[in-house]
């Protein structure tokens, strides 16, 4: 256990080294934020009501999408692809841990710092903005976000695991990977909460596993699903979770005994 | 003179950083600089056609020195003057008459084939067609890569794209050539075809070759002159031979027995420096080495017997030695 | 001059064959940059769709904007993001020298030297969609409007492009601040809205961002006859100095390169 502790204070160490290029990272955070938050307070501007949602809501989602993101979305995993590349996957064969765990380790770490991060954030725009936010006090609401969050990181990391795996096979893991980014900001519901799209096209999200990442914790947070769509929510990320993870088994495996067949 | 150079001086600043949080906090507010000497008033000139080895161990100021001729660097003070251009203005017309090949800094392009970077290197220094296809041609025979051009760079081995970067570097046919350890990271066969390449280039197109080194086979073979530079100060500057007899303090005299004798038996001739019977080697002060000569073959069943100059290597190790105290 | 017309002429050449030689990942570029415009596309058109006015902009022409926005974003990352991108490694790495000793403008290579062909699939939405919205849209086309709409586009590209060099200028100072070239696309991204957009949140952030702001919105503004003087000077003035500002830096820049490294 100790160990995965340190992978968490090495993580935190590395990141400390380029402060200056996570500062950036942050600041970059902050605009995106700024110029969504920006655009929804111009179209509350002519109306007070949008698609069902108040002007508190929306910008209750907008700034807590913020916070989710980093503990959601927030991984190392990125490099898994690179790591095998480059042949550097031998060393952790060779080393008394598991792989999965030593990404779970530093991703902890990952999330951990960028959370306390956008907290900070948002808290400090809460005072300049003063946007009228609408807190959650429900403890089983606050219960039911909880899970759905954590829900959302695992079927994360078991996404973002099997793009890093492509690398067993491929030399070019950025391009499907960047793909799935652009895919993911739009069917993730950063920009604006999925139920206003057309009612074929929202349907169509619900199925995929992108809406459980940041949409579904959300609207849970908002407490604006019927239970049947709580339900159905959880089934279907639990679903994919599973799906997610023993593909990204079979993965593991087979692609182990292709990179141990080339005596890298 | 093609390269004239006076009192170069260049100097730049460190500073010292303490490891840890409290070291970055105070590195913002209080810095201690160093002054680092990378070369220390240097002098020489060099005419046209010279094929110049710049000898050095790392750090002694051979690539700062070739930086500033080509203009990468700004001196400190001095003078310096190429091809009757002040390098560091960096004029146009004086950059198409000269070429730097520095080890890992590559201009190919890395997904096509090697043609390709040439032919935008012909654009980019402006070389007639009839030039560039005579250039291409005489570098591609004496280099045999005739059958590469056509290949990704990605695809070609190391000693093959080390061949298409010379040509790259010198399709233009510069006057003068900076050759920054040009045989480094090279196999031995590689790096006498390399050497090979740089005598024939000197002596086919009569254009001024500076190369720096720390090997000694590149300066043995290649350089007619020699500049031993270190710490950013020269130490010497003139033919090898003459290197040879100014610094070295001792010949070497290689023996093989025909009977066995006790190593012991050698010190009343000499420094006994290598024993492996029947083969021995023993270092006499230069100018007792007939004396030591004569005696072998008097006292000792001596099969065969050399005298020889010592190793420029060991010659050189022994100026820097000399110059470190 | 004809030599660095050649030159690009090469370049762009090398980056097509480049392109072609890796065709699985052409195909996902291409299929990600398409992508990338569409969802904007319809998260504009769905985020403004019950609205009739957003700060003085009509609904048509927030759209134009955005088509508008494809198109130039889709030039200036064609032209120059990757470029951009490349520019941080090679300062990161030393490898800089290599275009120093060539006798042509530093600059010129640096900001020149890949073309980054995928991009223009973002022009082609840009217009494809311009092309399908223009009953909504409906400008009067007046052929002088027009070649000065073209004009002050030109002058918004240069504007993003001295912002982007001046900035990547910096890196030679520090050359580790890579993600400084990754905030630039963040920036560039809220060129995409008008600029009462950000007057009406803060009257400081607006005059910070007073050059972004102009860059897409001016020509726009001046197409729908709404643009003031002030507007299209204020592009034009910036455009011009920034851009004087950004050579005068990249100089200042390489003499503290030449003077300090080893």
């Amino acid at each position: 256990m100790k160990k995965y502790l340190q992978i968490i204070k090495d993580t935190w160490a590395e990141y400390m080294m380029y402060r200056l290029n996570f500062v950036l990272w942050r600041v970059r955070m902050v605009m995106q934020i700024l110029v969504v938050y920006f655009l929804w307070w111009a179209i509350f501007s002519q109306k007070q009501e949008f698609f069902g949602y108040t002007q508190s809501m929306i910008l209750t989602y907008i700034l807590l999408s913020s916070i989710v993101r980093t503990l959601v979305l927030g991984t190392t995993t990125m490099d898994i692809g690179d790591v095998i590349n480059k042949g550097d996957l031998s060393n952790f064969l060779l080393r008394p841990f598991h792989f999965f765990h030593y990404y779970i380790a530093r991703d902890i770490g990952d999330k951990l710092l960028n959370f306390t991060f956008a907290v900070v954030e948002i808290t400090v725009l809460y005072f300049f903005l003063r946007p009228p936010i609408f807190i959650q006090t429900n403890i089983v609401t606050l219960l039911f976000f909880l899970a759905a969050i954590i829900i959302g990181t695992i079927l994360y990391f078991f996404f973002s695991l099997i793009f890093g795996f492509l690398g067993f096979w491929t030399p070019d893991v950025w391009a499907p990977r960047f793909l799935s980014f652009v895919i993911m900001e739009f069917f993730a519901g950063a920009l604006f909460p999925l139920d206003i799209l057309p009612k074929p096209i929202f349907f169509i999200s619900q199925l995929l596993p992108f809406s459980y990442f940041l949409y579904f914790p959300l609207k849970v947070y908002l407490r604006q699903l019927p239970i049947e769509m709580l339900l159905q929510g959880f089934a279907i990320s639990i679903a994919w979770i599973i799906g997610l993870m023993v593909c990204a088994q079979v993965l593991w495996q087979k692609g182990l005994k292709v990179y141990t067949a080339e005596g890298r | 003179m093609v390269i004239t150079v006076s009192h170069l001086k260049k100097f730049y600043q460190t500073h010292q950083k303490e490891p840890g949080f409290l070291g970055s906090l105070t590195s913002l507010v209080h810095r201690k600089y160093q002054t680092v000497k990378a070369v220390d008033d240097i002098s020489f000139d060099i005419k046209e056609g010279e094929l110049v080895g710049f000898i050095g161990p790392n750090g002694a100021g051979k690539t700062t020195t070739l930086k500033c001729l080509s203009g990468l660097l700004y001196p400190t003070s001095g003078f310096v003057s190429v091809l009757g251009f002040t390098p560091f203005e960096r004029k146009n017309a004086f950059l198409k008459q000269i070429a730097l090949v520095m080890g890992q800094k590559n201009q190919l392009w890395w997904d096509l084939p090697a043609i390709e970077t040439f032919l935008l290197n012909k654009e980019i220094y402006e070389i007639p067609d009839a030039q560039y296809q005579k250039t291409l041609d005489e570098l591609v025979e004496l280099l045999d890569v005739r059958a590469l051009l056509k290949v990704q760079v990605r695809k070609l081995s190391l000693g093959e794209r080390m061949k298409m970067e010379l040509i790259a570097a010198l399709i233009h046919a510069p006057k003068v050539l900076f050759l920054d350890e040009p045989t480094i990271g090279l196999d031995v066969v590689m790096q006498k075809k390399m050497r090979d390449f740089i005598a024939s280039y000197n002596q086919l197109h009569k254009s001024t070759i500076l190369l720096t080194s720390h090997y000694m086979e590149d300066v043995r073979q290649l350089a007619h002159r020699v500049i031993i530079i270190d710490h950013g100060k020269i130490l010497y500057d003139g033919k090898l031979d003459n290197l040879v007899k100014k610094f070295a303090k001792y010949k070497v005299l290689s023996v093989v027995l025909d009977t066995y004798v006790t190593p012991d038996k050698f010190k009343e001739i000499g420094e006994l420096t290598d024993y492996n019977f029947p083969k021995v080697i023993i270092r006499v002060p230069r100018s007792a080495s007939n004396v030591a000569a004569a005696q072998l073959l008097e006292k000792f069943p001596v099969d065969d017997l050399n005298i020889e100059e010592p190793d420029i290597e060991d010659i050189i190790r022994d100026v820097f030695s000399s110059n470190l105290k | 001059m004809q030599r660095y017309l050649r030159v690009y002429r090469k370049l762009c050449e090398m980056s097509l064959e480049t392109l072609m030689a890796y065709r699985a990942n052409f195909i996902n570029s291409m299929g990600s940059s398409f992508a990338w415009g569409i969802f904007s596309f319809i998260s504009i058109f769905l985020l403004t769709s019950k609205t009739t006015s957003v700060y003085g902009w009509k609904r048509e022409e927030i759209i134009l904007l955005t088509c508008a926005y494809s198109i130039m974003i889709g030039v200036f990352h064609t032209l120059f993001s990757r470029n951009f991108e490349r520019m941080a490694e090679i300062i990161n790495f030393a490898q800089l020298d290599t275009f120093l000793v060539k006798p042509m403008d530093s600059q010129f290579l640096l900001s020149m030297r890949w073309v980054n062909y995928t991009a223009s699939t973002r022009v082609l939405l840009g217009i494809g969609f311009l092309f399908y919205f223009r009953r909504i849209i409906a400008i009067e086309l007046n052929p002088l409007a027009i070649a000065l709409f073209f004009v002050l586009l030109f002058f918004g590209l240069l504007l993003l492009y001295s912002i982007w060099f001046i900035v990547a200028t910096f890196l030679i100072w520090s050359p580790r601040l890579s993600n400084l070239i990754e905030l630039m696309y963040s920036v560039s991204g809220m060129t995409r809205f008008p600029g009462e957009m950000y007057k009406n949140a803060s009257e400081y952030l607006f005059l910070f961002l007073l050059p972004i702001t102009l860059i897409i919105t001016t020509p726009i503004k001046f197409l729908v006859a709404r643009a003031s003087l002030f507007d299209v000077l204020s592009l034009l003035f910036f455009a011009a100095v920034l851009f004087v500002i950004s050579r005068k830096l990249w100089k200042f820049a390489l003499r503290y390169y030449t003077s300090a490294s080893s």
